[in-house]
């Protein structure tokens, strides 16, 4: 029974290793990708540190994936912005 | 009685393998992409002072967490460590939510793709699941060791 558990425990341990490894190429395709903000102040749309993955800056305003032109931003994401 | 000790251990059973599979891939994960961990950690207020060695730490912990999980021995120890990790990430992310503009967590992998809301509550589940893992491994030890005493008896 113990010679099992050790067993159990091992075998899980070397899954989440490898599947660490695996997601890793999934993490560096994203991280590449530039988000952008409406400026209310300048009606302009700028860029952004913040990110729906959780790093950078925490979202309390709306990111959005593209831009179209220099004033309209499209494809918004919400994932990240802060609880209300 | 016997059936309920097993049905007991096959609980805590699975309630460590789950926190073998997530310290190890959230420590893999870490030490896999760890400049940009270390970075996050960096932009964190609240860590950034201590970001150099807590990044090695965190990943450290968990998985010398994760290895004593597997020895049946010290599996007690381990579910404390686990419910003590847990609830310090969770203190974290709730302190920084509040009080802070900027972002909570450094977390490992597919873990990151998780909204605020969706970790808070993934960490309490954890959390009650080392509480059942605690309860129910102190319990079948004490059997387990009232047994040794009364067969050292007689």
């Amino acid at each position: 029974m113990k010679k099992m558990k050790i067993m159990l425990g091992s075998a899980a341990f070397l899954v989440a290793v490898v599947a660490a490894f695996a997601s890793k190429s999934d993490r560096a395709d994203t991280a590449l990708i530039q988000y952008y903000w409406q400026n209310p102040g300048t009606g302009l749309c700028e860029t952004t540190n913040c990110s729906p993955l959780n790093n950078g800056q925490i979202c309390d305003f709306t990111v959005y994936q593209q831009k179209i032109s220099d004033t309209d931003c499209s494809n918004p994401v919400t994932l990240a912005k802060r609880p209300q | 009685m016997k059936g309920s000790s097993t049905y007991k251990r096959r609980i805590v059973e699975v309630i460590c393998l789950l926190y073998i599979l997530l310290f190890v891939y959230a420590a893999v994960s870490k030490w896999v992409d760890f400049k940009t961990f270390r970075v996050q950690l960096g932009q964190s207020p609240l860590l950034t002072v201590f970001a150099g060695w807590i990044a090695w730490l965190v990943p450290l912990i968990e998985l010398i967490t994760a290895i004593v999980l597997i020895i049946p021995k010290f599996r007690l120890l381990a579910l404390y460590s686990c419910l003590g990790l847990m609830s310090t990430f969770t203190m974290y992310i709730i302190a920084i939510l509040n009080f802070s503009d900027y972002v909570p967590c450094s977390c490992g992998g597919i873990l990151e793709n998780m909204g605020w809301t969706e970790h808070l509550i993934f960490n309490l589940v954890f959390m009650l699941l080392a509480v059942i893992g605690i309860l129910l491994e102190s319990d079948t030890s004490t059997t387990q060791e009232n047994k040794i005493k009364r067969y050292i008896r007689t």
